[in-house]
C-alpha cells in the first residue's frame, strides 16, 4: 500500500502560503548567525528563485525550509505548521511532500538509475507495481529513457542531475527544493534542467530554486528572494 | 514483513565485502565455539563415569551394633548431597583388601585375632554435589555423626576434574566474548560503509523504523547465515576426522541450536550498537 500520509493540506488554493519564514534566523553553535531574521512566504505553485553569491547562505535557507536544521530564532512554518514541531515520523512525512534537491546529487553508486528513483517510493511503503509503473512514467520524462539499468558512475553530471531530479519528483510533492541544480552543467543542460522545473510548476508543484547565476534567474522573470548580508529580500527585478 | 526481509538481504547483498567478511567471522567464530563445545562433550562424558562414583567412605566405630550401623546408613543416605549408600561389612572389607593386595594381607592382619578392618559406610554424591568443594561439605557433614571415626574421599582427582571443567569453560566464555566483540565490529563495519545511504534515506523521508528494522534483521541473517556455515564447516571436519580423534558424537541438537540462537542474538544486538549513533540524530 503507498503510504504518503499527507501530514497537512497546505490550504488549497493556489496563490495560498505554503513555506514561511518569520524572523527565522540560522547560526551554526555560537557562531555568526548565516541567516539573519529572515521573513517571506513562498505561495502554493509558485516558482521562486533563491540569489546570492556562493557562501551566502542559501543552502542554510533551504535547509531550514526543509526542516534539516532547526532556527535559532523565529520560526519556520509549512501552511500553518511550525517545523520546529515536527519530528519522527511526521518529519519523515514532511519530507515526502517537500523533496530536496542535492548540489552533490547523493545517488548510490550501487544502484541502478531506476534504483535510485525508486528509493523515494520505496519508504513510504509503496507496492513494487506503483513504484514500478511510477519509476517507469517519470524517467521518460526526464530523458532517461536509454539509461534506466545504468549505474550512477556510467552517466554524465546532467544525467545524474536528472535522476536527482526524478527521485525528487517521482513521488509528486507539493514543494521542490532545489540547491544549485545547474551549478555543475554546461548553458544548455543548464536550460534543460529549468525547462523540467518549469513543466513540474505547470503541473502545480511549488519550486524554489537555489542559485548564484544572475542571469540565468533573470531570463526566466520568476520572482526573485536575494540574499545580502545574511539578510533575505525581495528582489524588486 | 517480506519488504523488511527483502531490505535486510538486499542489505546484506549492497553490503558486498563488508556483509560477506561479517558472515564469515561469524561462520569461523561459531565453528570454534562449536568445536569447544564438542571438545567438552568428550570430557564430560569421560569425566560422567568417574563422578558417577564420586562419593566417600565413612569408617564407623567397632562399638556400633548392626543395627545402629543400618541406622547410620539411613541418616547418611537422608542427606541431600548423597544419592546411595552401600555398608561395606567386615566381611567385604577383607574381600575387597585380599582383591587389593592380595597376599600381603596375611601380612599386615598379622597378629589380630580377628578382622581388624573397619565397617564403613559408602556415601555415592548426588549429581550436582559430584565436584571437590560439594564432596568437601558433604565429608564435613558426614564427620559430624555420631559413630562416624572418620571419613575418606578421592579429593584429588576431583579437583583435577574441577579444574578441567574451570578452564574449558573459561575458554568457552573467552571464544563466546571474542566473537560477540568480532561481530558487532563487523555489523558496525557495515554500517559505517552504509552510513551515506542511511543518510539519503532519512532525507528522502524513510522513517526510523523503515531504517533500523532491515539493520536489525540484517545481523539476524548475518548472525544466522554465520552459525549456519560453522555448524556445516565443522560437521564437514567431524565427518572426515572426527572418527581418527576419537570423537564418537558430533553436537546434539539442542547444542546445534544454542550455538546457531546464539550467533543471531549476537547478531541482532550487536545490529543495534551502532544504529543509536547513526539515526538517533536523524529525526
Amino acid at each position: 500500500m503507498h503510504t504518503t500520509h499527507p501530514i497537512h493540506n497546505p490550504a488549497g488554493e493556489k496563490g495560498a502560503p505554503i513555506l514561511e519564514a518569520k524572523e527565522a534566523t540560522a547560526r551554526f553553535g555560537s557562531r555568526e548567525a548565516v541567516i539573519q531574521r529572515a521573513s517571506f512566504t513562498i505561495e502554493r505553485g509558485g516558482f521562486v528563485f533563491l540569489l546570492g553569491p556562493s557562501g551566502s547562505g542559501k543552502t542554510t535557507l533551504l535547509r531550514l525550509l526543509f526542516g534539516d536544521i532547526r532556527p535559532a530564532e523565529g520560526a519556520v512554518f509549512y501552511g500553518r505548521i511550525n517545523l520546529r514541531n515536527m519530528r519522527g515520523r511526521r518529519m519523515a512525512h514532511y519530507r515526502r511532500e517537500v523533496s530536496f534537491i542535492f548540489q552533490d546529487f547523493k545517488l548510490l553508486p550501487r544502484r541502478t538509475v531506476f534504483e535510485n528513483i525508486a528509493l523515494a517510493l520505496r519508504v513510504t511503503g509503496a507496492s513494487n507495481r506503483t513504484i514500478r509503473q511510477k519509476v517507469d512514467e517519470i524517467i521518460p520524462r526526464v530523458g532517461l529513457a536509454h539509461r534506466r539499468d545504468a549505474y550512477p558512475s556510467e552517466i554524465s553530471g546532467g544525467e545524474q542531475q536528472r535522476v536527482t531530479i526524478a527521485r525528487a519528483m517521482v513521488n509528486e510533492p507539493n514543494v521542490l527544493l532545489a540547491d544549485e541544480p545547474t551549478g555543475n552543467l554546461d548553458p544548455r543542460m543548464s536550460t534543460e534542467i529549468l525547462d523540467l522545473f518549469e513543466k513540474f510548476n505547470f503541473r502545480g508543484t511549488t519550486v524554489v530554486v537555489a542559485t548564484h547565476d544572475a542571469a540565468m534567474a533573470a531570463a526566466r522573470r520568476r520572482r526573485t528572494l536575494r540574499i545580502e548580508r545574511r539578510r533575505v529580500i525581495e528582489d524588486p527585478a | 514483513m517480506i519488504r523488511l526481509f527483502r531490505e535486510a538481504l538486499l542489505n546484506v547483498r549492497h553490503g558486498g565485502v563488508v556483509s560477506l567478511l561479517a558472515v564469515v567471522i561469524v561462520a569461523l567464530t561459531a565453528a570454534l565455539f562449536s568445536s569447544l563445545y564438542l571438545v567438552r562433550n568428550a570430557v564430560y562424558a569421560e569425566a560422567a563415569q568417574f563422578e558417577e562414583n564420586a562419593g566417600a567412605a565413612a569408617f564407623v566405630s567397632d562399638e556400633l551394633s548392626e543395627e545402629a550401623v543400618k541406622q547410620l546408613d539411613k541418616t547418611i543416605l537422608a542427606m541431600e548431597s548423597v544419592e546411595r549408600t552401600h555398608i561395606v561389612w567386615k566381611d567385604e572389607a577383607l574381600r575387597r583388601s585380599q582383591e587389593l593386595f592380595g597376599d600381603d594381607t596375611a601380612l599386615m592382619l598379622q597378629g589380630f585375632e580377628e578382622n581388624p578392618l573397619p565397617v564403613a559406610i559408602e556415601a555415592f554424591a548426588a549429581e550436582p554435589y559430584r565436584n571437590a568443594d560439594s564432596m568437601r561439605e558433604m565429608v564435613k557433614e558426614m564427620k559430624r555423626l555420631e559413630g562416624v571415626e572418620d571419613v575418606v574421599f578421592e579429593n584429588e582427582a576431583l579437583e583435577q576434574l574441577d579444574r578441567m571443567k574451570r578452564v574449558a569453560f573459561l575458554l568457552g566464555g573467552l571464544i563466546a566474548a571474542v566473537s560477540m566483540v568480532v561481530i558487532a565490529f563487523s555489523i558496525m563495519l557495515t554500517v559505517y560503509a552504509r552510513r551515506e545511504e542511511l543518510a539519503i534515506l532519512r532525507l528522502l523521508g524513510a522513517t526510523y523504523g523503515y531504517i533500523r528494522i532491515p539493520l536489525l534483521l540484517q545481523g539476524f541473517l548475518e548472525g544466522l547465515f554465520g552459525s549456519g556455515l560453522g555448524l556445516l564447516i565443522l560437521y564437514a571436519l567431524y565427518w572426515q576426522y572426527g572418527a581418527s580423534v576419537g570423537f564418537t558424537s558430533f553436537l546434539r541438537l539442542e547444542q546445534m541450536g544454542i550455538v546457531a540462537a546464539g550467533a543471531t542474538l549476537v547478531g541482532t544486538i550487536a545490529g543495534m550498537a551502532p544504529l543509536r549513533k547513526h539515526i538517533r540524530a536523524m529525526h
